[in-house]
Protein backbone atom coordinates (compact mmCIF):
# COMPACT_ATOMS: atom_id res chain seq x y z
CA UNK A 1 0.00 0.00 0.00
CA UNK A 2 1.28 3.45 -0.93
CA UNK A 3 0.81 5.97 1.89
CA UNK A 4 -0.99 9.22 1.20
CA UNK A 5 0.94 12.50 1.06
CA UNK A 6 0.44 13.61 4.66
CA UNK A 7 1.46 10.21 6.04
CA UNK A 8 4.43 10.13 3.69
CA UNK A 9 5.62 13.60 4.65
CA UNK A 10 5.49 12.98 8.39
CA UNK A 11 7.30 9.68 7.99
CA UNK A 12 9.80 11.15 5.53
CA UNK A 13 10.97 13.86 7.92
CA UNK A 14 11.82 11.22 10.52
CA UNK A 15 13.64 9.09 7.99
CA UNK A 16 15.38 11.89 6.10
CA UNK A 17 17.59 12.89 9.04
CA UNK A 18 18.94 9.32 9.07
CA UNK A 19 19.88 9.20 5.41
CA UNK A 20 23.38 10.62 5.85
CA UNK A 21 24.26 7.98 8.44
CA UNK A 22 22.47 5.36 6.35
CA UNK A 23 24.86 6.13 3.49
CA UNK A 24 27.82 5.85 5.88
CA UNK A 25 26.48 2.55 7.21
CA UNK A 26 26.70 3.82 10.79
CA UNK A 27 23.07 3.29 11.80
CA UNK A 28 21.99 0.55 14.15
CA UNK A 29 20.53 -2.55 12.50
CA UNK A 30 17.02 -1.52 13.59
CA UNK A 31 17.39 2.02 12.21
CA UNK A 32 18.85 0.74 8.93
CA UNK A 33 15.95 -1.69 8.61
CA UNK A 34 13.45 1.16 9.20
CA UNK A 35 15.14 3.28 6.52
CA UNK A 36 15.23 0.46 3.98
CA UNK A 37 11.60 -0.38 4.64
CA UNK A 38 10.67 3.26 4.06
CA UNK A 39 12.78 3.55 0.91
CA UNK A 40 10.94 0.67 -0.76
CA UNK A 41 7.72 2.71 -0.55
CA UNK A 42 8.97 6.28 -0.95
CA UNK A 43 10.23 7.49 -4.32
CA UNK A 44 11.19 10.94 -3.00
CA UNK A 45 13.45 9.60 -0.26
CA UNK A 46 14.93 6.99 -2.62
CA UNK A 47 15.83 9.78 -5.03
CA UNK A 48 17.33 11.77 -2.18
CA UNK A 49 19.49 8.83 -1.14
CA UNK A 50 20.74 8.32 -4.70
CA UNK A 51 21.61 12.00 -5.07
CA UNK A 52 23.25 12.19 -1.66
CA UNK A 53 25.34 9.10 -2.47
CA UNK A 54 26.41 10.72 -5.75
CA UNK A 55 27.32 13.91 -3.86
CA UNK A 56 29.41 11.97 -1.36
CA UNK A 57 31.08 10.07 -4.19
CA UNK A 58 31.88 13.37 -5.89
CA UNK A 59 33.45 14.73 -2.71
CA UNK A 60 35.50 11.58 -2.16
CA UNK A 61 36.80 11.56 -5.71
CA UNK A 62 37.59 15.29 -5.76
CA UNK A 63 41.14 16.03 -6.94
CA UNK A 64 43.64 16.56 -4.15
CA UNK A 65 45.91 19.57 -3.93
CA UNK A 66 49.53 19.49 -2.86
CA UNK A 67 51.99 22.12 -1.73
CA UNK A 68 54.33 23.85 -4.12
CA UNK A 69 57.94 22.75 -4.59
CA UNK A 70 59.19 25.65 -2.48
CA UNK A 71 56.99 24.86 0.50
CA UNK A 72 59.56 23.09 2.67
CA UNK A 73 62.31 25.65 2.03
CA UNK A 74 59.96 28.53 2.87
CA UNK A 75 58.72 26.76 6.01
CA UNK A 76 62.23 26.07 7.29
CA UNK A 77 63.17 29.68 6.64
CA UNK A 78 60.29 30.66 8.92
CA UNK A 79 61.18 28.03 11.52
CA UNK A 80 64.74 29.35 11.60
CA UNK A 81 63.38 32.59 13.03
CA UNK A 82 61.48 30.79 15.78
CA UNK A 83 62.92 29.41 18.99
CA UNK A 84 60.62 26.63 20.19
CA UNK A 85 62.08 26.74 23.70
CA UNK A 86 61.05 30.39 24.07
CA UNK A 87 57.90 30.36 22.01
CA UNK A 88 56.29 27.62 24.04
CA UNK A 89 55.98 30.06 26.98
CA UNK A 90 55.12 27.34 29.46
CA UNK A 91 55.13 28.40 33.11
CA UNK A 92 57.33 26.50 35.63
CA UNK A 93 54.24 25.04 37.34
CA UNK A 94 52.88 23.99 33.97
CA UNK A 95 56.22 22.34 33.11
CA UNK A 96 56.15 20.47 36.43
CA UNK A 97 52.61 19.33 35.73
CA UNK A 98 53.56 18.22 32.21
CA UNK A 99 56.59 16.36 33.54
CA UNK A 100 54.47 14.43 36.02
CA UNK A 101 51.77 13.93 33.42
CA UNK A 102 54.19 12.44 30.92
CA UNK A 103 55.80 10.25 33.57
CA UNK A 104 52.41 9.09 34.80
CA UNK A 105 51.14 8.47 31.28
CA UNK A 106 54.14 6.40 30.35
CA UNK A 107 53.81 4.27 33.49
CA UNK A 108 50.09 3.87 33.89
CA UNK A 109 48.31 5.23 30.82
CA UNK A 110 46.75 8.54 29.99
CA UNK A 111 44.11 8.73 32.75
CA UNK A 112 46.53 8.78 35.67
CA UNK A 113 48.69 11.89 35.22
CA UNK A 114 46.61 14.15 37.47
CA UNK A 115 46.57 11.51 40.19
CA UNK A 116 50.33 10.94 39.91
CA UNK A 117 50.86 14.68 40.21
CA UNK A 118 48.72 14.80 43.33
CA UNK A 119 50.41 11.77 44.90
CA UNK A 120 53.82 13.29 44.21
CA UNK A 121 52.68 16.45 45.98
CA UNK A 122 51.57 14.38 48.99
CA UNK A 123 54.91 12.58 49.06
CA UNK A 124 56.87 15.82 48.96
CA UNK A 125 54.71 17.32 51.71
CA UNK A 126 55.24 14.26 53.93
CA UNK A 127 59.00 14.25 53.36
CA UNK A 128 59.24 17.91 54.26
CA UNK A 129 57.12 17.39 57.38
CA UNK A 130 58.98 14.34 58.72
CA UNK A 131 62.50 15.55 57.91
CA UNK A 132 62.47 18.52 60.31
CA UNK A 133 65.08 17.72 63.00
CA UNK A 134 63.97 18.30 66.57
CA UNK A 135 60.37 19.04 65.64
CA UNK A 136 57.44 16.99 66.88
CA UNK A 137 55.79 14.99 64.16
CA UNK A 138 52.58 16.69 63.00
CA UNK A 139 50.92 15.06 60.05
CA UNK A 140 47.54 16.71 59.81
CA UNK A 141 48.03 20.01 57.89
CA UNK A 142 50.20 18.85 55.00
CA UNK A 143 48.13 15.82 53.91
CA UNK A 144 45.00 17.92 54.14
CA UNK A 145 46.42 20.45 51.69
CA UNK A 146 47.84 17.72 49.48
CA UNK A 147 44.57 15.86 49.58
CA UNK A 148 42.82 19.01 48.39
CA UNK A 149 45.27 19.27 45.53
CA UNK A 150 44.52 15.69 44.54
CA UNK A 151 40.81 16.44 44.54
CA UNK A 152 41.31 19.60 42.56
CA UNK A 153 43.49 17.80 40.02
CA UNK A 154 40.99 14.99 39.59
CA UNK A 155 38.08 17.41 39.42
CA UNK A 156 39.76 19.56 36.79
CA UNK A 157 40.58 16.47 34.75
CA UNK A 158 36.98 15.36 34.92
CA UNK A 159 35.77 18.77 33.84
CA UNK A 160 37.99 18.82 30.77
CA UNK A 161 38.94 15.25 29.92
CA UNK A 162 40.10 16.29 26.49
CA UNK A 163 41.85 19.49 27.36
CA UNK A 164 44.56 20.31 24.87
CA UNK A 165 47.08 22.59 26.51
CA UNK A 166 48.99 22.99 23.28
CA UNK A 167 45.95 24.22 21.45
CA UNK A 168 45.00 26.37 24.43
CA UNK A 169 48.37 28.04 24.24
CA UNK A 170 47.88 28.94 20.64
CA UNK A 171 45.45 31.76 21.32
CA UNK A 172 44.12 31.35 17.83
CA UNK A 173 40.80 32.91 18.55
CA UNK A 174 40.78 36.55 19.38
CA UNK A 175 38.39 37.37 22.16
CA UNK A 176 37.90 33.76 23.20
CA UNK A 177 38.03 34.54 26.89
CA UNK A 178 34.31 34.13 27.45
CA UNK A 179 34.22 30.46 26.53
CA UNK A 180 37.83 29.61 27.29
CA UNK A 181 37.99 27.44 24.19
CA UNK A 182 40.30 27.85 21.22
CA UNK A 183 37.75 26.31 18.93
CA UNK A 184 35.56 29.05 17.51
CA UNK A 185 32.39 27.00 17.20
CA UNK B 1 65.03 6.20 11.18
CA UNK B 2 61.31 6.84 11.31
CA UNK B 3 59.97 3.91 9.32
CA UNK B 4 58.25 2.16 12.19
CA UNK B 5 55.63 -0.48 11.59
CA UNK B 6 52.79 1.31 13.39
CA UNK B 7 52.03 4.84 12.20
CA UNK B 8 50.63 5.87 15.61
CA UNK B 9 53.77 4.69 17.41
CA UNK B 10 55.91 6.44 14.84
CA UNK B 11 54.02 9.69 15.37
CA UNK B 12 54.49 9.44 19.13
CA UNK B 13 58.19 8.81 18.72
CA UNK B 14 58.51 11.73 16.32
CA UNK B 15 56.68 14.04 18.70
CA UNK B 16 58.93 13.04 21.61
CA UNK B 17 62.01 13.73 19.52
CA UNK B 18 60.61 17.02 18.26
CA UNK B 19 59.84 18.00 21.86
CA UNK B 20 63.55 17.51 22.55
CA UNK B 21 64.35 20.06 19.80
CA UNK B 22 65.08 17.45 17.14
CA UNK B 23 64.46 19.44 13.99
CA UNK B 24 64.80 16.39 11.75
CA UNK B 25 61.94 14.72 13.60
CA UNK B 26 59.76 17.79 13.17
CA UNK B 27 60.72 17.86 9.49
CA UNK B 28 59.46 14.29 9.21
CA UNK B 29 56.16 15.33 10.82
CA UNK B 30 55.79 18.09 8.24
CA UNK B 31 56.56 15.75 5.37
CA UNK B 32 54.03 13.28 6.69
CA UNK B 33 51.15 15.72 7.12
CA UNK B 34 51.71 18.69 4.82
CA UNK B 35 49.72 17.31 1.88
CA UNK B 36 46.72 16.37 4.02
CA UNK B 37 46.74 19.71 5.81
CA UNK B 38 47.22 21.69 2.61
CA UNK B 39 44.45 19.85 0.77
CA UNK B 40 42.04 20.62 3.61
CA UNK B 41 43.16 24.24 3.94
CA UNK B 42 42.94 24.83 0.19
CA UNK B 43 39.39 23.46 0.14
CA UNK B 44 38.59 25.88 2.96
CA UNK B 45 40.57 28.80 1.47
CA UNK B 46 40.37 29.24 -2.31
CA UNK B 47 43.56 31.29 -2.76
CA UNK B 48 46.51 28.98 -3.39
CA UNK B 49 48.99 31.43 -1.89
CA UNK B 50 46.92 32.08 1.21
CA UNK B 51 46.26 28.36 1.63
CA UNK B 52 49.98 27.67 1.49
CA UNK B 53 50.70 30.48 3.95
CA UNK B 54 48.09 29.10 6.35
CA UNK B 55 49.51 25.60 6.00
CA UNK B 56 52.94 26.97 6.87
CA UNK B 57 51.44 28.87 9.80
CA UNK B 58 49.86 25.62 11.00
CA UNK B 59 53.27 23.97 11.18
CA UNK B 60 54.96 27.02 12.68
CA UNK B 61 52.39 27.00 15.48
CA UNK B 62 52.78 23.28 15.90
CA UNK B 63 56.56 23.77 16.12
CA UNK B 64 56.30 26.46 18.76
CA UNK B 65 53.76 24.49 20.81
CA UNK B 66 55.12 20.99 20.36
CA UNK B 67 56.51 20.89 23.91
CA UNK B 68 53.09 21.27 25.43
CA UNK B 69 51.48 18.71 23.13
CA UNK B 70 50.24 15.68 25.01
CA UNK B 71 49.38 12.46 23.32
CA UNK B 72 45.78 12.43 24.51
CA UNK B 73 44.82 13.54 21.01
CA UNK B 74 46.46 12.17 17.90
CA UNK B 75 48.94 14.33 16.05
CA UNK B 76 46.56 14.28 13.09
CA UNK B 77 43.71 15.67 15.21
CA UNK B 78 45.95 18.32 16.75
CA UNK B 79 47.27 19.57 13.40
CA UNK B 80 43.80 19.67 11.83
CA UNK B 81 42.52 21.53 14.87
CA UNK B 82 45.19 24.20 14.47
CA UNK B 83 44.52 24.39 10.71
CA UNK B 84 40.75 24.59 11.19
CA UNK B 85 41.04 27.47 13.65
CA UNK B 86 43.41 29.33 11.33
CA UNK B 87 41.07 28.84 8.36
CA UNK B 88 38.03 30.07 10.26
CA UNK B 89 39.89 33.09 11.59
CA UNK B 90 41.07 33.83 8.04
CA UNK B 91 37.56 33.39 6.69
CA UNK B 92 36.15 35.82 9.23
CA UNK B 93 38.82 38.40 8.49
CA UNK B 94 38.28 38.04 4.76
CA UNK B 95 34.52 38.36 5.02
CA UNK B 96 34.92 41.50 7.08
CA UNK B 97 37.34 43.09 4.64
CA UNK B 98 35.93 41.86 1.33
CA UNK B 99 32.37 40.87 2.01
CA UNK B 100 32.76 37.32 0.69
CA UNK B 101 35.40 34.64 0.27
CA UNK B 102 36.42 33.99 -3.32
CA UNK B 103 35.73 30.64 -4.95
CA UNK B 104 38.02 27.85 -5.98
CA UNK B 105 36.38 28.16 -9.37
CA UNK B 106 36.92 31.91 -9.62
CA UNK B 107 39.20 33.13 -12.39
CA UNK B 108 42.62 34.24 -11.22
CA UNK B 109 45.19 36.55 -12.75
CA UNK B 110 48.00 34.31 -11.61
CA UNK B 111 48.82 31.81 -14.33
CA UNK B 112 50.74 29.57 -11.94
CA UNK B 113 47.85 29.49 -9.50
CA UNK B 114 45.47 28.62 -12.29
CA UNK B 115 47.69 25.77 -13.43
CA UNK B 116 47.89 24.34 -9.89
CA UNK B 117 44.12 24.31 -9.62
CA UNK B 118 43.63 22.38 -12.83
CA UNK B 119 41.91 19.09 -12.19
CA UNK B 120 44.06 16.17 -13.32
CA UNK B 121 41.97 13.86 -15.49
CA UNK B 122 43.36 11.15 -17.71
CA UNK B 123 40.06 10.53 -19.45
CA UNK B 124 40.35 11.89 -22.96
CA UNK B 125 36.64 11.87 -23.76
CA UNK B 126 36.06 15.61 -24.37
CA UNK B 127 32.39 15.53 -23.40
CA UNK B 128 33.07 13.70 -20.18
CA UNK B 129 36.03 15.98 -19.50
CA UNK B 130 33.78 18.99 -19.88
CA UNK B 131 31.13 17.44 -17.63
CA UNK B 132 33.68 16.61 -14.94
CA UNK B 133 35.12 20.10 -15.07
CA UNK B 134 31.67 21.63 -14.83
CA UNK B 135 30.80 19.32 -11.95
CA UNK B 136 34.06 20.21 -10.19
CA UNK B 137 33.29 23.89 -10.64
CA UNK B 138 29.81 23.44 -9.24
CA UNK B 139 31.17 21.45 -6.32
CA UNK B 140 33.65 24.21 -5.51
CA UNK B 141 30.86 26.76 -5.70
CA UNK B 142 28.52 24.72 -3.51
CA UNK B 143 31.27 24.17 -0.93
CA UNK B 144 32.08 27.87 -0.94
CA UNK B 145 28.48 28.71 -0.14
CA UNK B 146 28.35 26.44 2.91
CA UNK B 147 28.78 28.02 6.35
CA UNK B 148 32.26 27.42 7.80
CA UNK B 149 30.98 24.97 10.41
CA UNK B 150 29.30 22.75 7.83
CA UNK B 151 32.14 23.01 5.33
CA UNK B 152 34.70 22.02 7.96
CA UNK B 153 32.82 18.87 8.93
CA UNK B 154 32.02 17.70 5.41
CA UNK B 155 35.61 18.26 4.25
CA UNK B 156 37.08 16.46 7.24
CA UNK B 157 34.71 13.50 6.85
CA UNK B 158 34.17 13.05 3.14
CA UNK B 159 37.41 14.45 1.73
CA UNK B 160 39.95 13.72 4.48
CA UNK B 161 38.25 10.57 5.73
CA UNK B 162 38.47 11.37 9.45
CA UNK B 163 36.13 9.51 11.85
CA UNK B 164 33.30 11.25 13.71
CA UNK B 165 35.11 11.32 17.06
CA UNK B 166 38.23 12.96 15.65
CA UNK B 167 36.10 15.59 13.93
CA UNK B 168 34.28 16.23 17.20
CA UNK B 169 37.65 16.84 18.87
CA UNK B 170 38.79 19.13 16.07
CA UNK B 171 35.56 21.12 15.92
CA UNK B 172 35.11 21.12 19.70
CA UNK B 173 31.52 19.92 19.56
CA UNK B 174 29.60 16.78 20.56
CA UNK B 175 29.42 13.74 18.29
CA UNK B 176 25.72 14.34 17.62
CA UNK B 177 26.50 17.84 16.40
CA UNK B 178 29.08 16.45 13.97
CA UNK B 179 26.47 14.07 12.56
CA UNK B 180 23.82 16.73 12.18
CA UNK B 181 26.30 19.15 10.57
CA UNK B 182 27.37 16.43 8.18
CA UNK B 183 23.76 15.71 7.25
CA UNK B 184 22.99 19.41 6.75
CA UNK B 185 26.14 19.94 4.68
CA UNK B 186 25.44 16.97 2.43
CA UNK B 187 21.80 17.96 2.04
CA UNK B 188 22.79 21.50 1.07
CA UNK B 189 25.38 20.23 -1.42
CA UNK B 190 22.87 17.76 -2.88
CA UNK B 191 20.30 20.53 -3.34
CA UNK B 192 22.79 22.62 -5.32
CA UNK B 193 24.32 19.77 -7.30
CA UNK B 194 21.14 17.82 -8.07
CA UNK B 195 20.77 19.25 -11.60
CA UNK B 196 24.32 18.13 -12.41
CA UNK B 197 24.04 14.69 -10.83
CA UNK B 198 21.41 13.32 -13.20
CA UNK B 199 23.79 10.93 -14.90
CA UNK B 200 25.42 9.79 -11.65
CA UNK B 201 22.51 9.37 -9.23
Amino acid sequence: MIPNNSQENSHCSGIRILLSEYIDNTLSARQAWDVEKHLTNCGACSKEVREMKATVQLLRSAPRFDTSDGFMAALHARLDTVDPTLAAAVSPWRRLHLWFSNAGASLYGSRVPALSFGLAAVTIALVVTFNRPGQPVTVAPAPAIASDSVHISIASSANSPFSDPAADNLELRSGASSSGSTVPF
Amino acid sequence: MFALGNAMVADTALVQRAQANDRAAFNEIVLRYKSKVFNFVHRMIPSVQDAEDLTQETFVRAYTSIRSFQSRASLNTWLFRIATNLCIDYSRRTRKSQGMVTSLSQETDDEESERERDIPDHDYDPQRLLLNKELGTQLDRALRDLPDKLRTVVLLYDVEGLPYDEIAAIAGCPLGTVKSRLFNARAALRDKLAPYLAGRA
